[in-house]
């Protein structure tokens, strides 16, 4: 009888802590910036039947992505890079305008914005 | 406020710097992406460097990226419960002293050794639902350093998903993507 009851209630912890798990999902993407969401954006058009890779660009011998793609993320990264409070001037001064720069430079924002959400959902919901 | 933006954009900039391979994974597809997620030794496939599979995250039997799930890891043993989706260990070979192969955890020093020696080589998966049906098959990454077993790009024939793996390379470090559309 014990043990039944124990494990109904082990149950009823795991259910709770799914329900838990995907309120979090949606509070990461709510807690999102624009500029975050934007560069989501461009990354997701890169799927989009004209942005796919060419027969030409298929057929290279790397994974680099081709210079057309890459000039498909500079914008969203440009904003979101910006949204950080680094000046236009500073931006160009740092990446000498270089797509990769800038894109390479727009990740690493977008992954720690990322990571101090989830830090920041995981402080609120500790209990 | 402003100053601390300025502060973290500067952070930022020095983390590029500092760091040698990041990877980031998108997956914004309705389908789970289950399989083998592969390292290399620099050389390339058939060398005699140890690669690595990474070994299956909760609540899975094999690793596997959710539908409409983000991750990203900076290193091979680093890829705990930091990320959004940890993993948890690696299936190690090293090809020239098999005593070596085997399961080990993500800090393992065995996995920390090898961070100077692999890169991010792809991902051999399928596409599934949750009742664990298979979808679609794929076989994505870096074609030079699979020796053209992987492919940068992949398009499902029976969900039209495509599957993307690049890398962006600046003079101070790279970023491997990995995208599921």
């Amino acid at each position: 009888m014990k043990k039944i009851f124990l494990s109904a209630l082990l149950a009823v912890l795991t259910l709770a802590s799914c329900s838990n798990e995907s309120s979090a999902i949606n509070t990461v993407e709510s807690m999102k910036t624009p500029q975050m969401e934007n560069f989501d954006k461009a990354f997701k058009s890169l799927g989009e039947p004209q942005n796919r890779p060419t027969e030409e660009e298929k057929k290279r011998n790397t994974s680099e992505l081709s210079d057309r793609r890459k000039a498909l993320l500079v914008p969203a990264s440009k904003d979101l890079i910006l949204s950080t409070g680094v000046t236009e001037a500073e931006l160009t001064r740092k990446t000498g305008g270089d797509m990769s720069q800038i894109i390479v430079w727009a990740t690493q924002v977008y992954i720690q914005k990322s990571d101090e959400i989830r830090r920041k959902l995981k402080s609120d919901q500790s209990y | 406020m402003k100053k601390l933006s300025i502060i973290l954009g500067i952070v930022a900039g020095i983390t590029i710097a500092a760091q040698s391979s990041t990877l980031m994974i998108n997956n914004y597809s309705s389908y789970d992406a289950a399989g083998r997620f592969m390292t290399v030794g620099s050389a390339g496939s058939g060398s005699s460097q140890p690669y690595m599979y990474a070994l299956a995250n909760a609540p899975y039997s094999r690793y596997t990226v959710p539908a409409g799930s983000y991750t990203k890891y900076d290193k091979f043993d680093n890829t705990g419960g930091s990320n959004p989706i940890p993993i948890p260990g690696w299936y190690y070979i090293d090809p020239l002293n098999s005593a070596n192969t085997g399961n080990y955890p993500y800090n393992h020093p065995i996995i920390t050794a090898v961070t100077a020696v692999d890169e991010w080589m792809g991902f051999a998966f399928v596409l599934t639902d949750n009742t664990g049906y298979s979808y679609d098959s794929f076989e994505v990454g870096d074609p030079a350093l699979s020796g053209g077993f992987l492919t940068n790009t992949q398009t499902g024939a029976n969900t039209g998903i495509t599957a993307d793996w690049y890398t962006i390379t600046t003079p101070s470090g790279q970023i491997t993507y990995f995208q599921i559309y």
